[in-house]
């Protein structure tokens, strides 16, 4: 069984379609589960902040490879403790030729990196701490 | 709606073109950079040829009227939506009201602002692109101006809320050779006719970009060009791509807008799959011309139509996830 990250967004979107929380999958030689957590099934950085304080993240909205600067633009890196806009990118994810960003909801600023360049994320993947302003 | 609120000239509506009208001497007009404008169609969710704003000189700014999806390909203009930074072939979602903000390009040339369902103005000809020279297409055959208002046929495609891009093609697509603006080239019909010099540094000089290069053409500077002895050619027909070199020995390049008729010798013709990457190239930048016949043509061809159909199918697939996640 050889599955790409187009093949598991095309299995998770069968999985949202059809109400469904749990997917198995084996062809006697490998095999594959997926779990679509209610409590995840929004992005982290969309979910409201806990009664206790906790560091708050920038979290992925898709499935691929992380990469910290734009494919066609690389002058361009978020770097820790750098500012950020809202709505501003902090990271792209990559999946085929397709590009989604990580942004900042709100403004503030970037604490500690959570992944590293080229990292196969999930849904909901912290990608970066966060302080927000105000 | 969008309104245009500053612009420089030259700013104009364009889609593929129009094929079928050379025997009336009506060239293909269209953009200069095709490829960029079916990416932008393409990331939202649009017909590949809808008509969208080809930007040939920033900065210029423009406000949305209401709700819509806009893609920006092409040059890196270091965009702004108000005060939000967007990435180069980005599409992404305005609010009324909102401001976007071209600068000055970092990269490239050409900028396509593609909007939902294409820019709706009438077809002339088949074809939505504005003709200057012969004043029709687009909005009453001329360049946008400041007050102008735009509209949207509109679709009902959602994208992600932060916006969905792709590889940009000058990542994704092979170079066509070592340096960042080779093209390759097919021998033409006089090609032969030319001396062993002139032929070697066709393929060998840096051809530089002039100022005198627009929609029409890219008139190149460089060694001259000799043929081994004087030759009469009856006008024949010009396509985009044709390298024509007139009596002065520099090459010049037919393009969008080019004439569909002409008398200079052929010394090659650019194949069409690396049209665009003229179309980036500014003045004052080196051309490369690498050879190729035409199974390579075809071949450079296959692989662009493979990375638009990829790019189509990976981007309808974030857009569907987005929907289906909620965060469209």
């Amino acid at each position: 069984m050889s599955l790409t990250v187009a093949d598991l967004d095309d299995l998770l979107a069968r999985m949202i379609a059809a109400g469904l929380s749990h997917l198995s999958y084996s062809d006697g030689r490998a095999s594959i589960s997926m779990r679509l957590d209610p409590a995840s099934a929004v992005p982290l950085s969309a979910v409201p902040a806990p009664a206790v304080a906790e560091p708050e993240t920038i979290s992925t909205a898709s499935m691929g490879r992380l990469v910290f600067t734009h494919p066609g633009r690389p002058e361009d890196v978020a770097a820790e403790g750098l500012t950020m806009g809202a709505g501003q990118a902090v990271a792209y994810v990559v999946s085929g030729q397709a590009i989604t960003a990580v942004v900042a909801e709100k403004p503030g600023s970037l604490g500690r990196r959570l992944r590293e360049e080229g990292e196969i994320v999930g849904y909901g993947t912290p990608v970066f701490e966060f302080v927000a302003h105000g | 709606m969008i309104e245009i609120l500053s612009t420089p000239s030259l700013v104009t509506i364009q889609d593929l073109g129009r094929s079928g009208f050379y025997r009336y001497g009506v060239c293909r007009s269209g953009a200069m950079d095709r490829l960029a404008l079916a990416i932008g169609n393409l990331l939202l969710g649009n017909d590949r040829g809808a008509a969208g704003l080809e930007i040939p000189i920033l900065p210029l700014r423009l406000r949305f009227n209401s709700d819509l999806n806009f893609s920006l390909t092409g040059a890196d203009c270091g965009a702004m939506l108000g005060d939000r930074p967007l990435p180069p072939f980005w599409a992404t979602r305005a609010k009324a009201e909102d401001v976007l903000t071209l600068n000055a390009p970092r990269s490239g040339c050409r900028v396509y602002l593609c909007v939902a369902g294409g820019i709706d103005v009438p077809e002339v000809l088949d074809s939505r692109s504005t003709q200057l020279r012969e004043t029709f297409g687009g909005i009453e055959g001329r360049a946008l101006a400041k007050g102008d208002r735009i509209a949207a046929v509109g679709n009902d495609v959602r994208l992600p809320h932060a916006g969905v891009g792709t590889v940009p093609p000058a990542v994704a697509l092979a170079a066509a050779g070592d340096s960042t603006t080779a093209v390759r080239v097919i021998p033409a019909a006089e090609y032969a006719d030319y001396d062993d010099a002139s032929r070697a540094a066709f393929w060998s000089a840096d051809w530089k970009v002039t100022v005198q290069s627009n929609r029409a053409g890219y008139r190149l500077e460089g060694p001259e060009l000799a043929l081994t002895r004087p030759r009469e050619l009856r006008s024949h027909g010009v396509v985009p791509g044709v390298v024509q070199v007139p009596a002065g020995g520099q090459p010049i390049i037919q393009l969008a807008d080019a004439a569909t008729m002409g008398g200079y010798p052929k010394i090659g013709v650019v194949i069409d799959a690396d049209l665009w990457r003229i179309a980036q190239a500014r003045p004052g930048d080196a051309l490369r011309f690498v050879e190729c016949d035409t199974a390579g043509a075809a071949d450079a061809h296959d692989e662009t139509e493979t990375y638009l159909a990829q790019l189509a199918a990976d981007v309808g697939r974030q857009r569907r996830l987005a929907t289906a996640w909620g965060v469209a």
